[in-house]
């Protein structure tokens, strides 16, 4: 069926918006930062880094910390998802520099 | 925001979002002129007229319950706040630019912050991404940039979030 330009656009704004959720490797576990306006004003970008930086000091490969710039569950910001093929995905509210450490932790010693 | 280099990240974002391939960021700071600010230019889809006009209105977003629409209403406010203002240009099918700018005296302006963080994690998981980063004074103009581009051959995005560190700190020197 045909679609509509505003169609398209918002089938586009869609695919924009999980891009960054599509990683090559399906095994991977995947490390989602909420970094929509409220995430990044309730710093979403510092807690990025500690859990980017824990993920590169492990040398966790199959770790995938990744960026989502879509605006959900703002109260809550800043939120961390995790992503595991085939398991429910576990979402961490209002996370501070200790909760992303824990996190990080957590993942890194389920991918090995 | 706490930093500039915070809501920088979020512009970016909105840039991402609307399918850039390429993002030019301008840092630039006069202390003659006591002003400090950023630009985003990005060859994204732009904005209608109608869109254009409202964007910066708090809680408008074309992005539906993905968009929350107060990245550029915050912008602009705290630019405000800070002696400056923030403006958009864009033009649909070719892309956007957004400038703003603070008194650097201002003590509502925030400090700069990691702006090599910003860059870093926007080129992280984006290799299609052209990033082209400017650092302006009253006596300097620097440029580093990263991605598939003509011209020039790219530096990687390590190198150049490095640069953007130093070309920042040169510039801005503890603001
Ligand atoms: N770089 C851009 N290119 C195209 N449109 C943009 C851009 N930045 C902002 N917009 C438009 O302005 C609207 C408001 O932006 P913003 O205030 O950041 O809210 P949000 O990102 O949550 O939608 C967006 O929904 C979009 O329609
Ligand atoms: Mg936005």
């Amino acid at each position: 069926m045909a679609k509509s330009t505003a169609e398209l656009q918002e089938m586009r704004e869609q695919m924009a918006g999980q891009m960054s959720l599509r990683v090559e490797d399906k095994n991977a576990i995947r490390v989602v930062v909420g970094m929509g306006t409220c995430g990044i004003a309730a710093g979403a970008r510092d807690i990025m880094r500690v859990i980017v930086d824990e993920v590169g000091a492990h040398n966790a490969t199959h770790v995938k910390v990744i960026m989502d710039g879509n605006n959900k569950d703002a109260e809550n910001a800043p939120v961390v998802e995790i992503h595991v093929l085939g398991k429910d995905t576990v979402t961490y509210t209002k996370v501070d520099a200790a909760k992303a450490k824990q996190i990080a932790a957590e993942v890194i010693g389920e991918a090995k | 925001m706490r930093e500039i280099s915070e809501s920088i990240l979020d512009i970016l974002m909105n840039s991402e979002r609307a399918g850039a391939r390429k993002t030019e960021l301008e840092l630039f700071f006069s202390e003659r002129e006591d002003i400090i600010g950023f630009e985003v230019r990005d060859d994204g889809r732009g904005m209608s007229r109608e869109t254009l006009r409202h964007a910066a209105d708090p809680f408008f977003s074309t992005g539906g319950e993905r968009g929350a629409g107060l990245g550029l209403s915050l912008l602009k406010s705290e630019a405000e706040q800070a002696g400056g203002g923030m403006k958009i240009e864009s033009r649909e099918g070719c892309g956007t630019r957004v400038r703003a700018w603070y008194r650097a005296s201002s003590l509502d302006t925030p400090p700069v912050g990691d702006i090599g963080l910003t860059a870093e994690l926007f080129l992280s998981g984006r290799p299609g991404m052209e990033l082209v980063f400017r650092c302006r004074s009253d006596t300097l103009c620097r440029e580093c940039r990263t991605g598939a581009g003509g011209g020039e051959a790219p530096d990687s995005p390590q190198t150049v979030c490095q640069r953007v560190r130093e070309m920042a700190a040169e510039i801005i020197h503890g603001k």
